[in-house]
């Protein structure tokens, strides 16, 4: 009963804008979009098909009239499908690497955006806030894979992949929130 | 009868001969699911969940077996009872449309007969390739004109058609323009043998400066207005390394003097190629080439001139991401007299860049030695040339130059590159630069 009530609480003070969910946390700030599936079309054929898809994340914490950058960070995943089991593994590649394995598609998905924290430090409790979440989806069988080597991917390579404008191959999501005040999570 | 048409005769009835053989047989690699497994893992990297199984068999269901070279035989061979390496499908699939000169190869996965196995199918897309046209070198450096090379490429069956037209003022002593044609069958993988028809129909112009050098010192080797060959060889894969080819070459000249006959340069070739890769990872590799190649013409083949080219040419690259370092020699030896065509050049587009080859020696040289090595940095470049040229009576003085440009394909060009450098010829209290620019030189 006190898991669903604090449940109910959070909910109640999640901000939602379209599909992009934020959810308060001790320290920074969680993402979640339920509504949003990117193991769909294409990527998921090329899953079925025994390939590994990364899909890159890119989130960036806006303020004042959505001019000026507050913070940024980038995150790959690389999600295949166990083609015995008929379940979805993913493994988070940069910053701290976490695999994960035997999951359905939208706990797949889940996942990915549980390990998203916007860290909240620093930041004015006043101030309008926007929240950008960009996701891509990365077609191997066109070229080289991206990844890195065994240690993960560089940061300098997931900004590069978000410089340049999506290929034909790739897939796209784009998800907006905003604006919101760090100060209304604490009421 | 005249060599030349003897020769033509014999290359095309040889070339009606082989054109149309084919193997049929369907490509499937497979391996018993009971045969034991290496547990060798995977490369490092490999993120698939699948990579734990093993591959039952690899399928090509729409390419035949006798495509591919027993080299690329092997490679496909031993995939099969070991764990799935998605970094080795990657390379193979590179190296199948880089061999069958498709338009794509992919590969997909799926389940295999029992569990824990898994069958590897790849889709080779050649619907592009039927016909392709190429541009393998256009350059243009200050002070010696310009290069052209375009040829079109059209493979049936296991055989490949190739016709160029060309005007090159970069790789021989004179300008050659005209066309060129290239007929190659080749056996299936079990039979790692080509047969390879070269034809060259030229129009030849020679600069004043070698006209000047020729006509102070009259005779041998003179000048012509014309130059038509023909070049029968087969070529043979002793391993996956090394390659070994014979023929014979029949090159008939046409004075510049009205009236006076045509003379012939008839010569039997010969050429070792060895060739070793070694990929440690997807972006660390290394390539080290050697090859020997020998022209020999004999009275015995109805040749008026009588001499021996070698020419040994060594060169190493090696990979590391972004960075790239090359490193190359060359050396020839003519023994004898040969016609101009066969005398070697410094001073080019691609050897000892930054010198004029006129200033060098007007008529090339008979002895040749030369060393490269140069770096990249994704487009950047740099280098250094020296080497050296000259004949038995003269003494030789080697020349150096240094360069640096930048060199890529700017996401457009797929597997052509756009080059512009500037090499500096380093002679004594001066630097004339010179400008380089072209494609794929």
């Amino acid at each position: 009963m006190a898991t669903l009530v604090l449940c109910l609480a959070a909910y109640a003070m999640a901000l939602s804008s379209e599909d992009l969910i934020i959810t308060p946390g001790p320290d920074a700030l969680r993402l979640s979009a339920p509504r949003v599936h990117f193991l769909v079309g294409q990527s998921l054929s090329h899953l079925h098909d025994g390939m590994s898809v990364p899909f890159d994340f890119q989130v960036t914490l806006f303020s004042g009239s959505r001019d000026r950058q507050v913070w940024r960070t980038f995150e790959r995943f690389v999600v295949s499908y166990d083609l015995w089991e008929e379940r979805f593994a993913v493994s988070r590649l940069s910053n701290s690497r976490r695999s994960v394995s035997h999951l359905l598609p939208s706990a797949a998905e889940r996942w990915c955006f549980e390990q998203i924290a916007v860290p909240t430090a620093g930041v004015a409790r006043d101030a309008p806030l926007w929240l950008r979440l960009e996701i891509r989806s990365e077609d191997q069988r066109d070229g080289p894979p991206v990844l890195a080597d065994s240690d993960g991917i560089s940061i300098a390579s997931l900004i590069e992949v978000f410089s340049h404008p999506v290929r034909r191959t790739q897939q796209r999501w784009f998800m907006n929130s905003g604006p919101f005040r760090l100060a209304e999570f604490e009421r | 009868m005249n060599p030349l048409r003897t020769a033509l005769a014999v290359g095309l009835c040889l070339g009606a001969a082989v054109v149309f053989a084919e193997d049929t047989t369907p490509a499937l690699v497979s391996t018993s699911p009971d045969r034991p497994n290496p547990a060798e893992g995977n490369a490092s990297g490999d993120w698939n969940v699948n990579s734990r199984y093993i591959v039952e068999s690899v399928e090509f269901p729409d390419t035949q077996e006798a495509d591919f070279s027993h080299r690329l035989r092997d490679r496909i061979q031993s995939l099969a009872g070991d764990k799935l390496n998605y970094a080795a499908l990657r390379g193979l699939a590179h190296d199948i449309r880089t061999e069958l000169s498709a338009h794509s190869v992919s590969f997909r996965i799926a389940r295999g007969s029992r569990p824990d196995y898994v069958r590897v199918f790849f889709d080779v897309d050649r619907t592009h390739s039927a016909f392709d046209v190429l541009v393998p070198k256009f350059v243009w450096t200050s002070g010696q004109g310009w290069t052209a090379i375009g040829e079109a490429t059209l493979p049936f069956g296991h055989n490949t058609i190739t016709v160029g037209l060309l005007s090159d003022g970069d790789d021989l002593v004179e300008r050659f323009t005209g066309a060129r044609a290239r007929l190659t069958h080749r056996w299936g993988s079990d039979h790692p043998v080509r047969l390879v028809f070269d034809f060259e129909d030229y129009h030849e112009e020679f600069g004043r400066e070698t006209e000047a050098a020729l006509s102070s010192a009259p005779g041998d080797p003179g000048m012509y207005h014309a130059r038509m060959d023909l070049a029968p060889r087969m070529e043979y894969a002793v391993t996956r390394e090394l390659t070994v080819s014979a023929g014979t070459a029949f090159e008939s000249m046409e004075s510049q003097l009205p009236g006076a006959p045509s003379r012939s340069a008839n010569a039997m070739t010969a050429e070792l190629r060895w060739q070793h890769d070694e990929e440690v990872s997807e972006e660390t590799h290394k390539t080290a080439r050697i090859s020997w190649t020998l022209r020999a013409a004999t009275h015995t083949l109805g040749s008026d001139y009588v001499y021996a080219r070698n020419e040994l040419t060594a060169s190493w690259t090696g990979v590391w991401g972004r960075h790239r370092i090359d490193a190359g020699f060359d050396a020839g030896l003519i023994s004898g007299e040969a016609p101009l065509f066969e005398r070697f050049v410094l001073g080019s587009s691609t050897m000892l860049r930054g010198w004029n080859k006129y200033q060098l020696d007007p008529v090339g040289g008979s002895r040749l030695a030369y060393g490269t090595a140069g770096y990249r940095y994704r487009i950047l470049r740099a280098f250094y040339d020296v080497g050296a040229i000259w004949d038995p009576r003269r003494a030789a003085s080697p020349k150096q130059s240094i360069g640096v440009g930048v060199g890529s394909s700017f996401g457009i060009l797929q597997r052509n590159e756009l080059l512009v450098a500037v090499a500096f010829p380093l002679q004594q209290g001066r630097m004339d630069p010179v400008l380089i620019a072209g494609m794929n030189f």
